[in-house]
């Protein structure tokens, strides 16, 4: 039976839902546009989708994907436009393919994100002076945060996740363009790498304004970037 | 301001999907379009709001008339509330962002007495006057309705407006007034729009109303003080079920709600008579919903929302005369779409299990049966047509089909108790217990039996809102009794805080006088008393304290059978004479038969109001 990628935007009116709601949203809009999805067998059958990663509560995305498998045919065209009606506002299919039944599951390859966080500082941010620091957070090989985990916090070295990390300052608006780890093996997450830089640089950053939107999502395969899209 | 509290706090506060607004199916009207603005206030959380049937009928009625809009508001949670108080920004309405202060009418809705604290605190947000005496005319139009305001007397110092009884139709005659009344030229005077709105029937204006006491602090008369207020006022009620409008399009929220699911009610009303049961006097007459209308309507939820489950509510589903057909039918369309079917209770008999049985999908391990006490003596007194046989059926029923747990309702404190009755309790249990090591066998090690036992409120309506509540100390002993009794590794005991009991059987019964101590009460600090990290029984009594209030007057006291009760000007339609003579039968140890299965019991609302028990299968399916 067919399967189908799609990929969607998680804009401003739904910022706020977590995982788990994003996962239920999908399930309800698939029920309400009749698109025939297949069930898990058991005795609790679940609708067959699943998502490339979890997105937190706040965090808006320009692109994230969920692959659906259907029980009967149905034409990629219709799938897309009937669940576009159906899905609330602020979650948009941009995009849409089939891809075959063996294809891997998108969680298991994709390993880096992008964003664009905006942010506000307590008082003006000279570029230069950012760029500098930057470069001097970038070059120590350790960067230890604590983590807050189910089990407490622990300590964590996040700089192997960094892969990229950018700022651009203008008066007291800053903007930060970061690529990280985003893997089942662990995450970095971007408020955690200004968090630590501005501790590091004495950056004064004003963590209760940070505005995160994810840019991208890719799969890592030996020094190529694959769109999650491609991944068949 | 949304930008500010979606930027500044939503970030900061827990679940902020709560406060978002933008849920699918959510109604958002041209403000300056729009005549008439109505918010619905619900005084306890989104996710339990958004559970209450009523927010989405009214809101779908309301919202259907091009004319009006009505928007939502609910408690918001301590860190909200926390962030509003340090920004001194307004509580708003969740569609619009708009300040309560900016709508011509805020309704709350009033499910049960412990919210009480949260309307204060609500209207305090909303920078609303607490008093209606202090709101002058250029604020809303503070209205409310719900069960819990058949004894309105509590809150008669805060709310304009009450409405008694059911909303469907009522609601638009409120609507129409306040239109009219905000047409006129000239200034408007909040008196005026309250002398319009006394005029339609189930509108209660307490300050139209004056209340005399003798002075041991009984009520002696409570008279009406100006000639437009009617003596009494009558419950509204709906004639058919099939006729008036259904939401078909419910508001699906992102975020998980208590009852996160289609609620398709098929029946209203209940006359099984329990004498402990508001729902059951106040809703009555029963009257069922065509079966057709009910497929028609599930056809409907189901394209709308997408939810995957449809509940078939009422106050007792298996009580529907035509269940076994609908749920027959409702399996078969939509078991393959996984959309499964639930029963929100159930009965305690052979006939409920075997529904339960047909329904399940997903194997949960417990069902849930309410004998409400402990020996077939005191089931009489209470008049729940309960057996032991029954439960024992059902029960068998319920572990041969699989089921390993079972969790048993009952209250404690009932008029006549003793400790035999408590014992009865523990006897019930043990018996379960039995029943599952002989049918369950080698999984009887997975066997659970839950023991709850909540404390008796007396509430107004009922036959027994003369009887007193025990007091705290006994009920206290009584629920050391049963866990003594209760000791084995399969079951599991569980009770309610007499404390948070005694507070409600205050305000269940009290009078207007109560509602200095709501407010103080408040002011110390009460709020969301019905969550239990939030309830403060020390500041109860210190409010009750200052006031000069004794509680036990309200919670523990016998009312004489010839005293005027605080709610004897408010009318269900059951007679005070059918009420009375039901306790006394308690007392002896009759039962009152069900008027579906039997002759009519003469209740009186069939003979007073214009409606009648509306039974579509004309069949009766459970034994009586």
């Amino acid at each position: 039976m067919p399967r189908f990628r799609m990929e969607f935007s998680k804009g401003d009116p739904v910022r706020f839902l977590s995982h788990l709601d994003i996962v239920k949203a999908f399930e309800r809009a698939i029920r309400r546009a009749e698109i025939p999805i297949a069930f898990s067998e058991g005795f609790n059958p679940h609708p067959r989708m699943s998502f490339a990663s979890a997105l937190a509560v706040g965090v808006t995305s320009d692109r994230e994907y969920i692959d659906i498998e259907l029980a009967r045919d149905m034409q990629l065209r219709e799938v897309v436009d009937r669940l576009a009606r159906a899905l609330p506002p602020g979650m948009e299919i941009k995009e849409g393919r089939q891809v075959p039944q063996s294809a891997p599951s998108l969680m298991a390859r994709v390993n880096r994100a992008a964003y664009r966080v905006a942010a506000e500082a307590y008082g003006s941010v000279n570029q230069a002076k950012i760029e500098e620091n930057m470069a001097a957070f970038l070059a120590v090989p350790e960067i230890m945060i604590t983590k807050r985990t189910k089990k407490g916090p622990r300590p964590k070295n996040i700089r192997p996740g960094i892969y990229d990390f950018r700022a651009r300052a203008e008066g007291e608006r800053l903007e930060f363009i970061i690529e990280t780890m985003t893997s089942n093996e662990g995450s970095v997450r971007p408020e955690e790498v200004i968090r630590a830089f501005a501790e590091h640089s004495g950056c004064p950053v004003d963590y209760d304004s940070l505005y995160i939107r994810r840019t991208g999502l890719y799969a890592e395969q030996n020094g190529e970037l694959l769109n999650p899209m491609d991944i068949t | 301001m949304r930008q500010f509290i979606e930027n500044r706090i939503l970030p900061k506060v827990l679940k902020p999907a709560r406060y978002q607004g933008n849920e699918w199916n959510s109604v958002h009207k041209n403000w300056d379009e729009t005549p008439v603005r109505v918010a619905f206030a619900f005084p306890d959380v989104y996710e339990v709001g958004m559970s209450h049937l009523g927010l989405r009928i009214l809101y779908h009625i309301v919202n259907s008339r091009s004319d009006t809009l009505m928007e939502r508001v609910f408690a918001p949670w301590d860190d909200f509330e926390e962030k509003l108080r340090e920004n001194r920004l307004p509580l708003f309405s969740l569609e619009s962002y708009r300040p309560l202060t900016e709508f011509d009418v805020v309704a709350f809705t009033l499910q049960y007495e412990m919210s009480f604290t949260n309307i204060l605190n609500m209207l305090d947000l909303a920078g609303i006057p607490l008093r209606s005496a202090q709101r002058g005319d250029r604020w809303p139009l503070v209205l409310a309705g719900g069960p819990t305001a058949y004894n309105p007397e509590p809150l008669a110092r805060f709310i304009d407006a009450f409405l008694i009884g059911e909303g469907e139709e009522a609601i638009h005659d409120i609507i129409d007034t306040v239109k009219e009344w905000k047409q006129l030229p000239g200034d408007k005077k909040k008196s005026d729009l309250l002398r319009r709105l006394v005029k339609i029937p189930g509108i209660y204006v307490p300050e139209f109303y004056d209340v005399k006491y003798h002075t041991d602090g009984t009520i002696r008369e409570v008279v009406p003080n100006a000639s437009y207020a009617p003596p009494s006022v009558v419950k509204r009620v709906v004639r058919d079920l099939d006729i008036i409008d259904f939401p078909t399009n419910p508001i699906v929220p992102f975020t998980e709600i208590v009852h996160d699911r289609i609620m398709l009610e098929v029946l209203r009303g209940c006359s099984r008579g329990c004498r402990f049961c508001q729902a059951g006097m106040i809703y009555r007459p029963v009257r069922e919903k065509r079966p057709e209308t009910i497929l028609q309507q599930a056809s409907e939820l189901v394209r709308n929302t997408g939810y995957d489950e449809i509940s078939l509510t009422s106050l007792s589903t298996s009580d529907y005369t035509c269940v076994q057909g609908v749920l027959e039918t409702l399996l078969d369309r939509y078991g393959s779409r996984g959309v499964g079917i639930s029963l929100p209770s159930l009965r305690a008999d052979s006939f409920s299990v075997d529904l339960a049985r047909q329904v399940q999908r997903v194997r949960k391990t417990t069902l849930t049966f309410a004998p409400e006490a402990g020996t077939q003596r005191l089931r009489d007194v209470i008049n729940k047509g309960v057996t032991e046989k029954n439960l024992m059926e059902a029960t068998t029923g319920a572990f041969k089909a699989g089921w390993t747990g079972v969790k048993l309702y009952f209250m404690i404190g009932l008029p006549t108790e003793t400790f035999e009755d408590l014992d009865g309790i523990a006897g019930l249990a043990y018996k379960v217990v039995d029943l599952g090591r002989d049918i369950l066998a080698n999984k009887f090690g997975r066997l659970k039996v839950t023991v709850s036992a909540s404390s008796f409120v007396p509430k107004a309506h009922t036959p027994f809102q003369w009887a007193p509540q025990d007091k705290m100390d006994i009920l206290r002993e009584k629920q050391r009794h049963l866990a003594a009794k209760l000791k084995n590794r399969r079951i599991v005991f569980k009770w309610h805080d007499a404390r948070l009991s005694f507070i409600e059987a205050v305000f269940a019964r009290g009078g207007r006088r109560v509602g200095d101590a709501l407010e103080k009460a408040w002011q110390l600090g009460c709020k969301f008393d019905s969550w239990t990290d939030h309830f403060k029984f020390d500041l109860w009594l210190q409010a009750f304290e200052e006031i000069g209030i004794d509680p036990g007057f309200y919670a523990n006291r016998p009312f004489g059978l010839d005293e005027v009760l605080p709610w004897a000007h408010i009318e269900t339609g059951v007679s005070r004479e059918f009420l009375a003579a039901e306790y006394t039968k308690a007392v002896n140890l009759e039962v009152t038969n069900d008027c579906r299965h039997d002759r009519c019991t003469l209740c009186g609302v069939c003979q007073s109001l214009p409606v009648k028990t509306d039974l579509k299968g004309g069949r009766v399916n459970a034994p009586v």
